[in-house]
C-alpha cells in the first residue's frame, strides 16, 4: 500500500536574488528510498534543506510554496516539530565532539531537555545503534567520545542520532561523499534496512549510488526537476533528453 | 642517432645552467675578510659601486660625529657601515661564483648560520624573563611564610606583618569584576561570532578593539569621575568596575575567536534535531568552545590582578583588613606600589614578598590555562 508522506507543491527557493530551485512538484511515498541526483549546483541539496526548513537558516535565503508532511503544511508547523519528524544526516559526519557516543545518540532528547528514564534511554541507544549497524562495534565503548570513531562509524553514529528521534523521514545530504569505499558500502547497506521503517531521501551526485540504493530517482538540472521516476526506468529508459545525457556522461 | 644524442646533451646542458654568469669570478672568503679588515674600502674588491657608496656614507658619519662631537654616533655608525660592507661584499662575490656545486655549498652553510642565529635570538629573549623571575624570587621568597599570608601590614617600627588585607582585597575585587564581565563578555562574544556580518557587530567589534587599547590609568580616571566622585568615597566596588572594564575586551575577543573556529556543521547538526537556537548555543556551541573561552577568562584575570593604575583612583587602598565593598580596599599591586615607594626597609621587604605572591599567582594562572587548553580541548 502506497501513501504519500512528503509532497512538494510549487516549491521555489531563493538565495537573495538568485533563484536556486524553480517550481518543484514531487510526491514521495512512505517507506521508499528516493535518490536525488544532478550536477553540482543544480539545487538538489537546497531542495532537501527546504523539506526540513534548514534552508531558511541561511541569511537572505527563503522558500515559497507548499511542502506537506503527512498532509500538514511544513511551513505552517512549528519548526521544532518539523525537525523532530524529519531527521537529517549531513555530508560530513558531525557528531557532537563534547559528547560520548551514548550521549550523541540521545542528543536529540538531551539537547531538547526531554527527560527520559535511564532504562528507556538505554533501550533507545541500543535500538538506534543496532539499526545503524554500529552497535556491535561500539557497545563496549559507549562512553568514549564519538569523535574517536572512524569516519564511516561517525557517519553511522549520526544516522543513529537521527533514528533515535523516531522521525518519519530521514534526509541524507551526500552522506557518503566524505567516506572511503568500505564505509560507503556499509552506509549503503544500511539504507535497505532503514527502508522498512523510514522514508529516506538521499541527495547524491554519484549515479551508481542512486542506482544501487533507491527505489525512485529524481533528476535535477539547473534548479528544475527534470524527471522523477522508478530508478530502473530512469537508468534504462529515461524520457527526457537531459537525463539521458547526464546518465551517459555527456555533460558535466 | 648520434646527432640527436648530441642535441639532447646540449639541451640538458642548457637546462642545467639556467643562467650564465658573466664577469670575473671573485673569492667570497677574500671579499668577506677584506671588508672585515678594511671596511668600505675592502668592498672595492667585489663591487666598485658599493665601495663608493659605503665609503661616502662612512665619510658622512665621520663628518657628522666630528660636528656633533658624539662618540656614540662614531662608534655605532662605523660598526653599522662595517657590517653592511661585509654583507654586501660577501653577497656580490657570491653571485660571481660559476661553480654550481660551490654555490650550493655556500647556500647550505648560510642556512645553517641563520638557524643558529635564530636559536641564539630565541634563547636570548628568554633571558630578561629569567633574570626578572630569579630576582623577584630571591627578594621575595624569604619574606613569605604563614605569618606573612595571615596578617595585615605592621605599622612603621614594628617587625612582622603581612599582606592579608591585600590578598583579600585583590580576591574580592577580581571576583566581583569577573562576575560582572564574564557573562556580559561571553554574551557579546557569542553575538559577535554569530552575527559577524551585521553592522552592529562591526561597530561593537571596533569598540572592543578600542577598549582594549585604552590605557588602564584612563579607565581609572573615568571610573573616578563616574562613581567615586558622585558617591563621595573610594570603594572596592568602583575598583571592580574598572577591572571589569579591563577584562571585558579580552573575554569578548577570546569567546568570539573560539566560537568562530567551530564549524557550522556542528550548529546544523543540533538544529536538524529540532533543538531551539538558544539551546544549541548553550548546550553545543559554548561547551565545544569551552576550553578556549575559559582560557580567555583565565588570561583576563591574570591580566587585571596585576593592574595598579585603575585602582589608584578607585579602590585606593587600606592598611587594615576590610571586607566592606563600599569602603576603600587594599589590593596586591596597590600595596606593592605604596610600600615600595615608602622610605622604610621593612615595607620594602613587604612589597617584595607581595610581588612574589602576585608573580606566583599570575604564573600559576597561565600554567593552568595552558593545561586546560590542552586537556579539555574538544577534538573536532
Amino acid at each position: 500500500m502506497e501513501s504519500t508522506i512528503v509532497s512538494a507543491e510549487n516549491i521555489n527557493a531563493y538565495y537573495g536574488e538568485s533563484h536556486a530551485i524553480k517550481n518543484i512538484n514531487i510526491k514521495i511515498n512512505r517507506n521508499e528510498v528516493v535518490a536525488m541526483m544532478g550536477p553540482s549546483g543544480c539545487g538538489k541539496t537546497t531542495f532537501l534543506r527546504c523539506i526540513n526548513r534548514m534552508h531558511e537558516l541561511i541569511p537572505n535565503a527563503r522558500a515559497e510554496g507548499v511542502m506537506k508532511l503527512d498532509g500538514e503544511d511544513v511551513y505552517k508547523m512549528n519548526v521544532i516539530y518539523v525537525r523532530y519528524k524529519i531527521g537529517m544526516v549531513f555530508q560530513r559526519p558531525n557528531p557532537f565532539p563534547n559528547m560520548s557516543i551514548y550521549e550523541n545518540v540521545i542528543a536529540g532528547y538531551l539537547l531538547n531537555g526531554i527527560s527520559v528514564p535511564k532504562a528507556d534511554k538505554d533501550v533507545i541507544v541500543e535500538k538506534s545503534l543496532t539499526s545503524a549497524a554500529l552497535w556491535n562495534e561500539v557497545k563496549d565503548s559507549l562512553h568514549k567520545k564519538g569523535t574517536f570513531l572512524s569516519g564511516g562509524q561517525q557517519q553511522r553514529l549520526c544516522i543513529a542520532r537521527a533514528i533515535a528521534m523516531q522521525p518519519d523521514v530521514i534526509l541524507f545530504d551526500e552522506p557518503t561523499s566524505a567516506l572511503d569505499p568500505i564505509s560507503t558500502s556499509s552506509v549503503e547497506n544500511l539504507f535497505h534496512e532503514l527502508k522498512q521503517n523510514y522514508t529516506l531521501i538521499i541527495v547524491t551526485h554519484n549515479m551508481q549510488q542512486a542506482a544501487r540504493v533507491s527505489d525512485r530517482t529524481a533528476f535535477f538540472y539547473l534548479g528544475e526537476l527534470v524527471e522523477f521516476d522508478d530508478t530502473k526506468v530512469m537508468f534504462t529508459n529515461p524520457k527526457d533528453q537531459r537525463t539521458q545525457n547526464y546518465i551517459t556522461g555527456r555533460f558535466s | 642517432m648520434e646527432f640527436s644524442n648530441q642535441q639532447n646533451q646540449s639541451l640538458a646542458m642548457q637546462q642545467s645552467v639556467r643562467f650564465t654568469i658573466s664577469g670575473k669570478e671573485k673569492n667570497m672568503v677574500a671579499a668577506f675578510f677584506l671588508s672585515l679588515i678594511l671596511g668600505p674600502l675592502g668592498l672595492f674588491y667585489s663591487t666598485t659601486v658599493g665601495g663608493i657608496v659605503m665609503t661616502v656614507i662612512g665619510g658622512l658619519i665621520l663628518l657628522a660625529s666630528k660636528l656633533t662631537e658624539s662618540p656614540f654616533l662614531l662608534k655605532w655608525g662605523l660598526i653599522m657601515v662595517w657590517i653592511v660592507s661585509m654583507i654586501w661584499s660577501y653577497n656580490t662575490a657570491k653571485k660571481t661564483i660559476k661553480n654550481a656545486e660551490k654555490r650550493l655549498m655556500f647556500r647550505n652553510a648560510e642556512s645553517l648560520l641563520y638557524k643558529i642565529l635564530i636559536f641564539i635570538l630565541a634563547f636570548a629573549i628568554t633571558i630578561p624573563l629569567i633574570v626578572i623571575l630569579v630576582y623577584i624570587i630571591k627578594q621575595g621568597v624569604t619574606q613569605v611564610n604563614w605569618h606573612f599570608l595571615t596578617h595585615v601590614p605592621a605599622p612603621v617600627g614594628e617587625t612582622g606583618g603581612g599582606i592579608l588585607n591585600a590578598l583579600v582585597g585583590s580576591f574580592l575585587m577580581v571576583i566581583m569584576a569577573a562576575i560582572v564581565s564574564i557573562p556580559i563578555g561571553m554574551a557579546a562574544g557569542i553575538y559577535l561570532s554569530e552575527n559577524a556580518k551585521t553592522k552592529l557587530a562591526h561597530y561593537a567589534g571596533l569598540c572592543v578593539d578600542i577598549l582594549q587599547g585604552v590605557p588602564s590609568i584612563v579607565v581609572g580616571i573615568v571610573i573616578y569621575f563616574w562613581i567615586v566622585k558622585p558617591v563621595g568615597t573610594f570603594s572596592a566596588v568602583s575598583g571592580s568596575v574598572a577591572l571589569a572594564i579591563m577584562m571585558l575586551p579580552i573575554v569578548i575577543r577570546s569567546t568570539e575567536q573560539t566560537l568562530k573556529m567551530l564549524p557550522d556543521s556542528l550548529k546544523e547538526a543540533a538544529l536538524s534535531l529540532g533543538v531551539p537556537y538558544h539551546r544549541v548555543m548553550l548546550k553545543v556551541i559554548v561547551p565545544c568552545g569551552f576550553s578556549g573561552i575559559l582560557s580567555g577568562i583565565m588570561l583576563s584575570i591574570a591580566r587585571v590582578v596585576g593592574e595598579t593604575a585603575p585602582l589608584i583612583f578607585t579602590a585606593f587602598g587600606n592598611p587594615y583588613l576590610s571586607g566592606a565593598v563600599t569602603k576603600p580596599m587594599e589590593s596586591l599591586p596597590h600595596l606593592i606600589f605604596t610600600y615600595a615607594t615608602s622610605p622604610y626597609d621593612e615595607w620594602h621587604n613587604l612589597a617584595w614578598g607581595a610581588s612574589f605572591i602576585l608573580l606566583v599567582f599570575v604564573l600559576t594562572l597561565n600554567i593552568i590555562t595552558k593545561v586546560i587548553t590542552r586537556k579539555w580541548k574538544v577534538q573536532l
